[in-house]
């Protein structure tokens, strides 16, 4: 806000002004107050004084009577003698004696004698005769045995009143103590006494508290002698300790007032006095009405004379305004101002010379003026043809920008297409996924997906029912691992499984609890398009598969176990048979004489043999599958075994009127071997041979390979069809024959199996080299050379 | 006179090789489980044993090893003689001290008195009768 030069004078002389008369104010305020609360404090100290006394003598006057009453000596002599004889004339001349005294002063409300054992014994009350008074402090106090003595205020439980108690001994005449004259001081009457005013103002009061700050007389402000009030504030606490205290106070009513605490040691209690502090100062209110009057009309009587003043001080500065608007204008008079004494005419001065000294440099600055202002004209000029320069880019700008919002359709187009084929792949992805995850939920066998670091990622029911694991069992393939044996040591094979990257299937058959489980370890490798990568697979972890084969390996044991407990239960009767037969050939020619019967007999013994000779052969395909065949692994000549087994044949080779050739390769290396097993190879295999054939011949050929030796049979019998070719090492199988073709070859059809399980079984190994129907068929089996290395008998195990 | 004692549960089995025994002019005992072959073993010290395997009471091989350990009876030669065709069982009782494991099904009675009398002859040959 912009206040005039008169403004601000005005109100700087009006808050100087004000803020005196209020200072002044508030000072005089202060010590009317501090003058007014002193007063005070010296009238309720004062009254204080006075009211103790008042209360004092009541007391004294009470006590005198008392102890009038006590040191009677006739009244000393009766109490004696009653208290002795206890006869009731005695009684009733105390009592009456006491009656008496209550009768004429208004001093005590009651008056009774206490025997030595505490009993009121007589007592203007008769309802209190024969009462225990033990346990009151005016029994317990020694003291009031000696002297006549004050209580302080107690509460009369049988009356509901407050009371003083006085008590005064009576003695027997020898001086001794014989009782207690106990007087009772009715209450109202101190309350009578507090309640006098005496001229101390409308709020002006005193009252006692007692020792447990309770008040014993009226209240002002709260009427009545029943309503005891319990005040705890410091100065009773202090009061109530021997003090005497002068404070401002909130009282008991709630009002701001100045109280005198005085201590009354004879009764024991608190005298206060008290006034409301809005009494004693009411005067001060009528006091700062008359300042702010006076403040007022100081202020308006300033202010006015402040205005002229300034007005008269301020006119020629008011002059120096108006020339200096004219100057503002350009209007330059040519004639100085009036210039007076003081120190604004310096300031005329100073102005004057400055007016002349604008007019001149104003002159001046005209003509720069319209030089600076042709200059400027050109350049506009400069400027504008720029600016239609600008211009002509600006449309250039517009032209791209036009061309960029096409792009961006383009592309956004573009982008619209990718996101539509995007989700209709994710579309077909969920679906293929969700195929495939119903299609491992629904395998047979256990199906565990585990990463890289052997988390399981994903896993199927089948394999907690395999495993007998609940899902949050599982975190990692280890926790699988571990419920294996230890021995098993899987989770060293899976890790190997995982850190040498195979990219093949690995299986094996372990012992789970009760259960045989085949479990089979799958890489998951993403072969990348060979442009992509270095044909390297990255390895996504592995998948784990648990097949419970126990029922599969009972069954299979059991079958086996039957097999072999058959055949050697089939084999003892047989063999009765057969040593029977041969033996009644051998011992009793004579009794089968007969050609018919020598003939049956011989066919009962072929049958036999050739019946013994089928269940050793089953017997032989139970123990080779089972791997209970042991071999008897030695250095073997095979030249000379070949040699031996085929010397055997010969016989049956010119029946059929076939060749039966052997040609021995020089040097043929020893081969390590079961001899008896590889004599069965040579014998099935030549057996066979005879058996297809039946013009042409056989040859045995020996080839040396690297570390092995490889024995051929070949000859020009009837060949083996293709199709057949893959059924040929099968158990029961008989290329080229049919069930009932059979019998024309006799044969179990378990001799080609039981050779190749054999070769195998001795390291080596039985194939078909080449057949062709109606040229002929070649065989070979390979044994491994003697390296010098095996020469102890080897137990291996199929 | 060579005494055969036949050990041998099967009456088919014993009867057969009892007779074919006795063609050959050999005095043959019979018993028809393991503890009696044992016992006959001890009381008749026969000249050669031919021990079934499975049989009750008490098992060939359990005889066998009871028979070389004693040494009243340690020298008189064993043959198995059994349809047991397990490789293991020959091996077993080969080791314990029999002379030879005869499979029944393979041969005819009249091969396995050959066999007898070629082991028979042998002891004579060197008179020591030795277990293995």
């Amino acid at each position: 806000m912009k206040l005039r030069l008169t403004q601000k004078l005005v109100i700087s002389i009006e808050v100087v002004v004000i803020l005196i008369s209020c200072i002044g104010g508030f000072i005089a305020f202060r010590t009317v107050r501090e003058t007014l609360l002193n007063q005070t404090r010296s009238q309720t100290q004062s009254i204080s004084t006075l009211k103790e006394q008042s209360i004092l003598s009541f007391l004294n006057r009470a006590k005198s009577q008392l102890n009038f009453l006590a040191t009677n000596s006739t009244n000393k002599e009766i109490v004696q003698r009653y208290l002795l004889n206890k006869k009731e004339v005695d009684k009733e001349l105390i009592k009456t004696e006491l009656l008496e005294i209550l009768s004429q002063r208004t001093l005590f409300s009651s008056l009774y004698i206490l025997d030595q054992a505490g009993q009121v014994v007589i007592s203007t009350e008769e309802k209190d005769e024969g009462k225990i008074k033990t346990s009151e402090e005016y029994f317990l106090n020694p003291q009031t045995q000696a002297q006549t003595e004050t209580q302080y205020f107690s509460y009369d439980s049988s009356t509901g009143i407050t009371i003083l108690t006085i008590t005064s001994p009576i003695k027997n005449v020898n001086g001794s103590l014989s009782s207690l004259l106990v007087g009772n001081i009715d209450i109202s009457e101190i309350n009578k006494l507090m309640m006098e005013r005496s001229g101390f103002g409308n709020t002006g009061e005193t009252f006692l508290i007692n020792s447990s700050s309770v008040t014993v007389t009226e209240l002002l402000k709260e009427p009545g002698l029943e309503l005891k009030k319990v005040i705890f504030r410091p100065q009773v606490k202090e009061c109530l300790a021997g003090a005497s205290i002068s404070d401002e106070v909130i009282d008991y009513h709630g009002d701001k007032a100045l109280g005198f605490w005085k201590w009354v040691p004879e009764l024991k209690s608190c005298l206060v006095t008290k006034i409301d502090l809005s009494e004693v100062l009411a005067p001060l209110n009528q006091l700062a009405k008359n300042l702010a009057y006076s403040i007022g009309i100081l202020s308006i009587v300033v202010g006015t004379l402040g205005y002229y003043l300034s007005k008269l001080i301020l006119k020629p500065i008011e002059e120096l305004r108006n020339e200096a608007n004219k100057i503002k204008l350009g209007n330059y008079s040519d004639k100085p101002l009036d210039v007076s004494g003081d120190e604004i005419g310096e300031v005329t001065q100073a102005f004057n010379s400055m007016s002349q000294r604008l007019k001149e440099s104003y002159t001046d600055l005209e003509e720069k003026v319209k030089q600076k202002t042709s200059e400027l004209s050109v350049k506009i000029t400069e400027l504008s043809s720029l600016n239609q320069k600008l211009e002509q880019k600006d449309y250039a700008v517009l032209n791209l920008l036009e061309d960029a919002r096409d792009l961006e359709h383009q592309l956004k187009t573009e982008k619209e297409n990718i996101e539509r084929k995007v989700d209709e792949r994710t579309e077909e992805l969920t679906n293929a996924k969700t195929k495939l995850t119903a299609s491992i939920s629904s395998l047979p066998i256990g199906f565990v997906m585990v990463d890289d670091s052997h988390h399981i990622s994903f896993l199927n029911k089948k394999s907690l029912d395999i495993l007998g694991m609940t899902a949050n069992e599982i975190n990692s393939s280890e926790d699988i691992f571990n419920k294996f044996p230890k021995d098993s040591n899987l989770h060293e094979l899976h890790k190997a499984f995982h850190k040498e990257n195979k990219s093949v299937l690995v299986e094996g058959e372990v012992d789970y609890g009760s259960k045989t489980l085949k479990i089979s370890f799958v890489p998951i490798s993403n072969i990348l398009p060979i442009s992509q990568s270095n044909e390297k697979a990255s390895n996504l972890g592995s998948i784990l598969l648990f097949e419970d084969i126990t029922e599969a390996k009972i069954l299979e044991r059991s079958k086996d176990e039957f097999f072999s407990i058959a055949s050697h239960e089939l084999r003892t009767p047989l063999t009765a048979i057969r040593g029977n037969i041969s033996m009644i050939q051998d011992y009793y020619p004579d009794a089968i004489k007969d050609p018919e019967l020598n003939t049956m007999i011989d066919d009962i013994h072929k049958s036999s043999t050739r019946l013994i000779r089928i269940v050793n052969e089953f017997l032989n395909v139970s123990r080779l599958e089972q791997g209970k065949m042991i071999y008897d692994l030695k250095p073997i000549e095979l030249d000379t075994l070949i040699t031996e087994t085929v010397t055997d044949y010969k016989a049956g080779s010119e029946v059929k009127n076939i060749s039966l050739e052997y040609t021995p390769l020089p040097n043929l290396p020893k081969v390590i071997c079961d001899s008896d097993k590889v004599r069965e190879i040579i014998i099935n295999l030549v057996g066979n041979a005879l058996k297809f054939t039946d013009k042409g011949g056989i040859k045995i050929t020996t080839e040396v390979l690297q570390g092995f030796v490889k024995v051929l049979v070949s000859d020009t019998g009837r060949g083996i069809p293709l199709k057949q070719q893959s059924l040929l090492f099968h158990k029961f199988q008989q290329a080229g024959s049919s069930l009932f073709t059979r019998d024309t070859v006799s044969g179990t059809g378990l001799g080609l199996y039981i050779s190749k399980l054999m070769a195998e079984g001795m390291h080596g190994e039985l194939k078909l080299e080449s057949s062709v129907e109606g040229q002929g068929s070649v065989f070979s089996f390979t044994l491994p050379i003697d390296t010098g290395e095996v020469t102890k008998v080897d137990n291996t195990k199929v | 006179m060579t005494k055969i004692l036949i050990v041998e549960d099967d009456p088919l089995m014993s009867r057969m090789y009892e007779k074919i025994f006795k063609f050959e002019g050999f005095d043959v005992e019979l018993a028809a489980d393991g503890e009696e072959g044992l016992d006959k073993i001890r009381s008749i010290k026969p000249t050669l044993v031919l021990l079934d395997i499975m049989m009750p009471k008490m098992n060939g091989l359990q005889v066998l090893e009871k028979v070389k350990q004693d040494p009243e009876t340690k020298a008189i030669p064993v043959i198995m003689l059994t349809n047991l065709a397990g490789s293991q069982d020959a091996e077993a009782a080969l080791t314990k001290g029999a002379v030879k494991y005869i499979i029944k099904s393979e041969f005819e009675p009249k091969q396995i008195v050959n066999m007898v009398k070629e082991i028979l002859a042998g002891y004579t040959r060197n008179d020591v009768p030795s277990a293995v």
